[in-house]
């Protein structure tokens, strides 16, 4: 209830290092490790995900790319699931779990690369719009608030029939459409921080807008970012596959998305093919699931009012 | 009437940290009585356990509480009672005003409503008439006549109301169901003193002619010898103190008690004239003493010459300062009092050039300040901010070293950086630095985070200081250590300091001069004897009406 | 897009509320300007991204097909495209002041005639799925916020976290096999039986088979968000001091829920709701395509699938007003809700 009295508490370390700043940042990135990892969900997903990530990693060895090679493939087409191809083969006769780990290296670079576009754009522009004021700030809101209120996915649809359709273009149309909701968070926590005494004070002392963003509002609003992050690439994963179901991917590079193209196109979905259906929707779903689970833990540590979402 | 018991009540807290669950006792071992019909002052700063035991006696607490121990309303033991009855005792024999009326009234509902919702859920037996809405509503509007508000007050919204008009409200819904007990947690605390003295005496007035039992929290002594006929001091769960006010107030005993009454002087004791129980100054000499540096014109260090700022625009225009003339003198500590809204701290912004003048200008040594950053930062090494609340004004993620640093750093002051830290650390009575600079402020106490923020402001070597309410968030045994530092580092490094702030019994403690601001002007202004012993202006004289003064006391010794 | 903000740590309090303290006229011309200005830049957006990106318009318009030279300045004169920019830009605003978005390179016909027959499928669609998801969304979210913790909130929170997961579409696709394909319960697409010229109770009938499937894929994926968000809204309540003033006054769990906590939550909630009406949309086009639902989304991706750039164009600019508009009604509906909003 009532603050530490101080006294008793303070480490009695004779001569501390100038470095101290640095020390006290590493104990706290220990106690933010130990407070994730007591939340079990998050953990869960954390650890999914690195399998996921380590699977991608390795699909060159796992599955070597002439397995995917339509002329050298041995295997009928439409297979279903066997103990030769667990997950059964696509139309062409490639096997659906060599796909689906070729497929989550493309499905997890659109998500990482849009959400590094998404985040970039969003917290430059969330900072600026809460730290600064007059017309720079009307004109970022106005700019946020378009961004936010216009169909994401109709506009993405727009900008990547335009550039024509590939991966580039998908990275690029999600990016664009999806940083207005990580923005408006950072300009809200911008605002909050500027509100706060210590930034008073350090105008009095004579700081400067880039000391103030520097030194007091981006590490504040950084661990809100890095949380959206996970969210975001959640998201953008859905988003890909979207893309590629409505024929903007690159038909050549198979994704997990483009696989469910590839599926309805060739009727599986309606010639009972099950297994061709499933596996990416299912992929797409556990992944997402566990960017959500993570990013919800790092918020929980975050900010601890949230505790028990 | 039902009597009120505390018997070797213990409520613990569990509590979750990074290291586990813990456990944490906020009121240990109480045992009170409060007879009907008696008023009872329960007196403690913050984390004592006096909210706690209010909440106890309609079993309010949080669910990670733990009770043990008895609460006897009556007959009955609270915290054996099932649910139901517990809800029909809930506000018909004992009701709260709580704390901070802002938060306490639902924003989106009519504050008729909300009183008449009361009577509502206790509309049975004697009350059954209740239930019919033109019944309750003249009701609401009986209630809201008995605490000085116009019936049609009560079609607003909360935030619609001033804080004093919101807690008459809170007030008019504890008396709804005509309980027999009123607990009243902090009911003034974020009140203006005279708004404060308004809301006290319709309280006390409601209380005496009903002959109801009060029980009144706080940690202001003054506010609770005003209505109350027994103060109870409570530390750190346990009660340290109980006694008849007068006596508590005239003759505190505890060494605790002691320290909470030091935060209210007596205006006009000398004992606490520049002397406060860890420092005093030295005998007046020259250029202390205000009287005798009225003739030194060029000792005027900081000026505001025809200050005006007004905010909004377009017919909504305010002045927030209005044409004020302040100068302050080297060496010397002006109090710059006034209420919130007064614009004494938008006067303090703009003297540090935080916020652009109107018109008119702040004058430094004679020159004008420019708002350019590059002019600005010489001033800022010579004129430095001390904040109102130490908790908000260091970054919770700086350690102790780097936010003392950050203003050598921003000035590249030459030297080695750890021995000014180290230096500005010492000023400040943070001993020895060494143990502090690693720590981050949530590990610090409050007043030693103020003592973070001065030596801050210290490391700039600055020749003065404007301080915002330096002390008001601060618990009152902090309180004075806090004011003897700034009246140290006036007596002995001439650090003159603008102390803005409510609180005259401060000016008396520490100021030379005394500024008296009221609605963006400055009404009176002299040496602080004569401004507060022989106050010439109407709005002194209220704000001093409703402090105790020596005056005063002097005439309660009179009476008994 | 930006529904990561449903799930994510905003909850709706940080919402900024403009306004307090405005007055009505200034409130709605604020409001109005912002959308106003959006308005603008979708048309400009409309224009430009269409005719000033990189590759020659005529070239992507006769994109894949075997055009002559002839043909090609057949087509460059016949939607101006000879002409300089800057008339061609006057060309395009006058003649969308006047309803004309253009001719369609694959019907032949004027572009509004095509999205007017397009707009009431699509009303229906979404209409009736965001009402449902609302009323859904809203009472679990409430539900599951005031018994935090319990299995109660655990199974909710756990299916609308995985349901958020899901891509809309193959939700769509998979409801198309199970209840389409192998069940034979409902339709597998269109919004009436080919060939059928029912009328009365029986057409009603008729579409209400066919709008199941359809309404039920994007409800899951749409009351799950709103769950999120009025769970995390009245969790920020709970905490609220006028709860503990409540309940002191005698009133039961459930009255404190009902009269106190709930209705302060919803404020919030019901503009971030809103703000997903862009989402919404953005699923409509993927139902309905997956539905073949014979409304705007779908008329989107046949355009996108063409492509056909002038019913793209238009179906852009007349989506994205419509979601502009909605959220300027939104915040005059916020203003009118909020009391603190409404008479400052």
């Amino acid at each position: 209830m009532s603050a530490p009295s101080g006294q008793e508490t303070l480490p009695t370390n004779k001569a501390p290092k100038i470095n101290v700043a640095a020390a006290r940042r590493r104990q706290r990135a220990g106690e933010v490790w130990r407070e994730f990892c007591s939340n079990r969900s998050g953990l869960i997903g954390l650890v999914v995900l690195a399998i996921v990530i380590g699977l991608a990693l390795l699909a060159p060895i796992l599955a070597p790319a002439e397995t995917l090679d339509v002329t050298r493939i041995t295997a009928g087409q439409n297979e279903p699931p066997s103990w030769a191809n667990p997950l059964g083969t696509d139309p062409s006769g490639r096997s659906v779990l060599a796909m689906l780990i070729w497929g989550a290296r493309v499905s997890l670079l659109v998500g990482f690369s849009a959400t590094a576009v998404s985040m970039v754009i969003g917290t430059v522009v969330g900072m600026a719009a809460g730290h600064f004021t007059g017309w720079t700030q009307a004109a970022l809101m106005r700019l946020i608030d378009f961004f936010l209120v216009v169909p994401g996915l109709v506009l993405a649809i727009v900008l990547s029939s335009i550039i024509g359709p590939g991966v580039t273009t998908i990275i690029v149309a999600i990016g664009i459409t999806s940083w207005a909701g990580t923005a408006r968070i950072v300009r809200s926590q911008t605002l909050t921080v500027e509100s706060r005494a210590y930034i008073e004070r350090s105008w009095a002392l004579g700081a400067s807008n880039a000391h103030i963003i520097r030194k007091h509002v981006l590490p504040a609003v950084m661990p809100l970012v890095l949380a959206n992050t996970t969210l975001t690439v959640g998201s953008a994963v859905i988003a890909e596959s979207t893309l590629s179901f409505l024929g903007l991917g690159d038909p050549s590079s198979i994704s997990w998305g483009s696989m469910l193209k590839m599926a309805l196109d060739t009727g599986a979905a309606t010639g009972g093919f099950w297994w061709y259906v499933l596996s990416p929707g299912l992929a797409i779903v556990g992944v997402v699931l566990c960017f959500t689970l993570v990013g919800r833990a790092l918020e929980s540590v975050i900010n601890p009012t949230l505790r028990g979402r | 009437m039902p009597r009120l018991e505390f018997v070797d009540l213990s409520v613990i807290y569990r509590t979750q940290t990074t290291v586990g669950p813990g456990e944490l006792t906020a009121v240990d071992g109480v045992n009170l009585v409060v007879e009907p019909g008696s008023t009872l002052g329960l007196a403690g700063e913050s984390g004592c356990g006096k909210s706690t035991l209010a909440m106890s006696v309609l079993r309010l607490l949080p669910a990670n509480t733990r009770t043990t121990g008895k609460i006897l309303l009556g007959e009955e033991n609270v915290p054996d009672l099932g649910w139901g009855r517990l809800r029909a005792v809930r506000w018909t024999e004992a009701a709260i005003v709580f704390q901070g009326a802002m938060h306490s009234l639902n924003p989106v509902r009519k504050v008729r409503d909300q009183i008449g919702e009361a009577l509502l859920i206790h509309a049975s037996g004697d009350r059954a008439k209740y239930k019919e809405e033109k019944v309750r509503d003249s009701r609401v509007a009986e209630l809201l006549k008995l605490v000085d508000l116009s019936p049609a007050k009560g079609n607003s919204y909360p935030h619609e109301l001033s804080g004093g008009q919101k807690q008459r409200i809170m007030i008019a819904m504890a008396l709804a169901c005509e309980p027999e007990l009123i607990i009243a947690d902090e009911p003034t605390t974020a009140l203006d003193v005279v708004v404060q003295a308004q809301v006290l005496q319709v309280l006390g007035d409601l209380v005496a002619s009903r002959g109801l039992s009060l029980i009144m929290i706080s940690h202001d002594l003054s506010v609770l010898a005003a209505t109350c006929e027994r103060i109870v001091v409570m530390q750190r769960g346990k009660i340290v103190e109980d006694g008849p006010s007068a006596e508590i107030m005239r003759n505190p005993q505890h060494p605790h008690t002691q320290a909470l009454a030091s935060a209210f002087p007596l205006i006009g004791d000398p004992a606490s004239r520049l002397r406060l129980p860890s420092y005093a100054a030295p005998e007046p000499s020259g250029t202390t003493s205000g009287g005798q540096a009225q003739g030194h014109a060029n000792d005027v260090v900081l000026e505001a010459r025809n200050l005006t700022v007004t905010f909004g625009g377009r017919g909504g225009a305010t002045n927030a300062v209005d044409n004020v003339n302040l100068s302050c003198r080297r060496g010397e500590i002006t109090a710059l009092v006034g209420q919130s809204g007064s614009g004494k701290t938008t006067l303090a912004r703009t003297m540090l050039g935080l916020q652009r003048p109107t018109s008119g200008a702040v004058y430094y040594d004679g020159n004008p300040l420019k708002h350019r950053r590059k002019d600005l930062k010489s001033y800022r090494k010579a004129v430095q901010f001390v904040l109102q609340d130490p908790s908000a004004a260091l970054n919770p993620k700086h350690t102790v070293y780097e936010a003392v640093a950050e203003g050598p750093r921003l000035h590249k002051l030459p030297g080695d950086e750890r021995e000014i830290v180290s230096r500005a650390l010492r000023r400040a009575e943070l001993n020895p630095p060494e143990r502090y600079l690693a720590t981050i402020p949530q590990e610090l106490s409050g007043g030693q985070r103020q003592r973070v923020v001065i030596a801050g402001a210290l490391a700039l070597d600055p020749e003065f200081l404007v301080a915002d309410e330096p002390v008001a968030s601060l618990d009152a045994s902090v309180r004075a250590d806090i004011l003897a530092l700034l009246l140290k580092l006036k007596c002995e490094s001439g650090v003159g300091a603008l102390v803005i702030t409510h609180d005259l019994g401060l000016a008396w403690n520490i100021a030379d001069r005394v500024v008296v601001m009221y609605q963006g002007k400055i009404v009176e202004e002299g040496p602080v004897e004569q401004v507060l012993l022989d106050p010439q202006h109407e709005y002194t004289k209220k704000l001093l009406s409703v402090v105790p003064t020596a005056q005063v006391a002097a005439d309660l010794d009179g009476a008994k | 897009m930006s529904a990561s903000q449903l799930v994510g740590a905003e909850t709706a309090k940080d919402l900024d509320e403009p306004g307090r303290g405005t007055s009505w006229l200034r409130y709605v011309a604020m409001k109005a300007g912002g959308s106003l200005f959006s308005l603008v830049m979708v048309v400009l957006l409309g224009f430009f991204a269409f005719r000033i990106l990189p590759g020659d318009p005529v070239r992507s318009l006769a994109d894949g097909r075997q055009v002559t030279a002839e043909q090609m300045d057949i087509l460059r004169k016949q939607y101006g495209l000879d002409q300089p920019v800057i008339a061609q830009f006057w060309r395009y605003l006058t003649d969308l002041f006047r309803g004309n978005l253009g001719d369609s390179y694959t019907y032949n016909r004027p572009v509004m005639e095509l999205i007017l027959d397009r707009l009431g499928p699509t009303l229906l669609l979404t209409g009736t799925a965001a009402a449902l998801s609302v009323v859904l969304g809203l009472w679990l979210g409430q539900r599951t916020a005031w018994r935090r913790g319990s299995m109660f909130d655990k199974a909710h929170t756990g299916i609308a976290l995985t349901l958020w997961s899901v891509p809309t579409f193959w939700l769509g696709l998979l409801m198309l096999l199970i209840f389409g394909g192998t069940l034979h319960w409902f339709p597998t697409g269109g919004m009436v039986t080919a060939g059928s010229t029912a009328t009365g109770l029986a057409y009603v009938w008729d579409v209400a088979r066919h709008l199941t499937l359809p309404m039920l894929t994007m409800v899951a994926v749409v009351y799950a968000q709103y769950l999120m968000v009025m769970r995390a809204s009245l969790l920020e309540e709970m905490s609220a001091d006028y709860l503990v003033t409540a309940r002191a006054k005698g009133l039961r769990e459930d009255q404190v829920r009902r009269k106190h906590a709930v209705p302060n939550a919803l404020l919030p909630t019901v503009t971030l709701i809103f703000l997903t009406l862009g989402g919404l949309i953005g699923g409509a086009v993927t139902v309905e395509t997956v539905f073949s639902w014979p409304g705007l989304g779908y008329l989107t991706f046949q355009a996108l699938s063409a492509p056909d750039f002038p019913l793209l164009q238009g179906t852009f600019v007349v989506f994205s007003s419509i979601v502009i508009i909605m959220n300027f009604f939104a915040d005059i509906l916020y203003r009118v809700l909020d009391p603190r909003l409404r008479t400052a």
